[in-house]
């Protein structure tokens, strides 16, 4: 038998939030659902579980009169991916429908991701003046999505305007995302620092040239790309993103990645509270032109549990 | 109008153009990856390969754009036909789902939910 009492995350019509379920005898339930877009309310339900069936029924009454109906049909080959999916109507347009899915609500962690560190083996640039050697000028963009039981999650992003960066030195950066991961779930986060000659004169042009950089990394978390090609430029090459940053001269990505960490692999790496996982990546196979040089970059990112 | 596909590659290149997508799939509980090929956004075919069942299966089906639905039959080896049919959700345009009911031919009584999610594919 399956207990339909409890609290569910739900995706309606695309719309996702919360849905709670109360019911004394498994068979008749009140309850509330409340979504991301009117996260303002929560809305009273109520209906029925058919256990033997597999079937839930209810209705959901809107603030304007209307009132949406809900079917759904138990999914529970794997206890750990058990959902409700099916289908939505309303009262107002009685022949139309979407779907829906719910899947209960599980403990979660929560995982700050932290890019640390950009330190440089090699420039982009051969030679600039006043310093007589190779001079990047860098951006990066950090961006994450959590694709959860009942669809993906929102795209998180930040980015940051790193400055000037030689041989041999290290930059402090400070990209961080704060991610929530429930059992069965997975986070994908893609990272990229591109040198820029761009000579963007005040805050604006800056941020809305963060603004590009954030939006080709976005991307990049989609992209299926061949497995012989380094992802950003199998990127570039598809949707030519890159190439609305002004590149010039000896301008280029100098590190990038896209990585995918499953709930059970960030628990088994950071089993409590408070531990670190820490992970150095080296990014020397960038194609460059003459008289620009391969840039070699080591990217430092880690994962501290909340 | 909600392409169910995308169009993606480039001619002579070694990105062949394709008319697809994929999606993760739950059905009845069972995770894996659903391939949906289409070059009219009307009739589809395409693949599901479960997590519990590493095999590729082929489908076939259709999309009905005005009634948001989506229905297909997997072939499963031993004979035994699936029917899927689900509905699409889109407030959020950039991460669309499927969800709905499946049956089979062993025991068209029995009924099961599945869901899909995609976000929107760049390749």
């Amino acid at each position: 038998m399956t207990n339909i009492s409890g609290n569910w995350r739900i995706n309606a019509n695309g719309s996702q939030g919360f849905l709670i379920l109360e019911s004394q005898d498994n068979v008749s339930f009140t309850g509330s659902i409340r979504l991301d877009e009117t996260a303002e309310r929560g809305d009273a339900i109520q209906g029925t579980w058919n256990d033997a069936g597999r079937t839930i029924n209810f209705n959901r009454p809107l603030p304007d009169g209307s009132t949406q109906f809900y079917t759904g049909f138990l999914g529970d080959n794997h206890a750990e991916n058990l959902i409700l999916a099916g289908t939505i109507t309303d009262t107002v347009n009685p022949g139309t429908f979407a779907g829906w899915v719910a899947s209960p609500l599980q403990e979660s962690a929560t995982y700050v991701l932290s890019i640390d560190n950009l330190h440089c083996n090699q420039t982009r640039d051969t030679i600039s003046l006043p310093e007589f050697t190779g001079r990047d000028t860098d951006y990066g963009a950090l961006v994450t999505q959590v694709l959860t039981q009942v669809g993906y999650g929102e795209v998180l992003d930040q980015k940051q305007s790193i400055g000037s960066v030689h041989h041999g030195e290290d930059h402090a950066l400070d990209l961080q995302l704060t991610v929530r991961l429930q059992a069965n779930e997975s986070l994908t986060f893609s990272y990229l620092f591109i040198n820029s000659g761009f000579q963007g004169s005040g805050a604006q042009e800056t941020g809305q040239f963060l603004d590009k950089l954030s939006g080709a990394v976005r991307d990049a978390l989609n992209v299926a790309y061949p497995a012989e090609k380094v992802i950003w430029e199998a990127l570039n090459d598809l949707t030519l993103g890159l190439n609305q940053l002004q590149f010039s001269g000896c301008d280029g990505i100098v590190a990038g990645d896209k990585i995918t960490f499953t709930a059970a692999e960030l628990d088994q790496l950071m089993p409590v509270a408070g531990a670190r996982h820490v992970e150095t990546r080296e990014y020397n196979r960038y194609d460059h032109q003459l008289p620009c040089q391969t840039p070699d970059y080591t990217v430092t990112w880690s994962f501290t549990r909340q | 109008m909600t392409q169910i596909v995308y169009t993606t590659g480039i001619e002579n290149s070694p990105y062949p153009i394709l008319h697809r997508s994929q999606w993760h799939i739950n059905a009845n509980g069972s995770v894996g990856t659903l391939t949906l090929q289409s070059t009219d956004n009307l009739t589809l075919t395409g693949s599901v390969i479960f997590d519990d069942a590493p095999r590729e299966d082929m489908i076939q089906g259709g999309w009905d754009d005005v009634g948001r639905r989506i229905a297909f039959t997997r072939t499963i080896p031993d004979g035994t036909l699936q029917f899927f049919e689900g509905f699409l959700g889109d407030i959020r345009a950039a991460q669309l789902i499927f969800a709905g009911k499946l049956t089979d031919s062993v025991n068209p009584q029995g009924v099961s939910g599945w869901a899909a999610f995609s976000p929107i594919l760049i390749v």
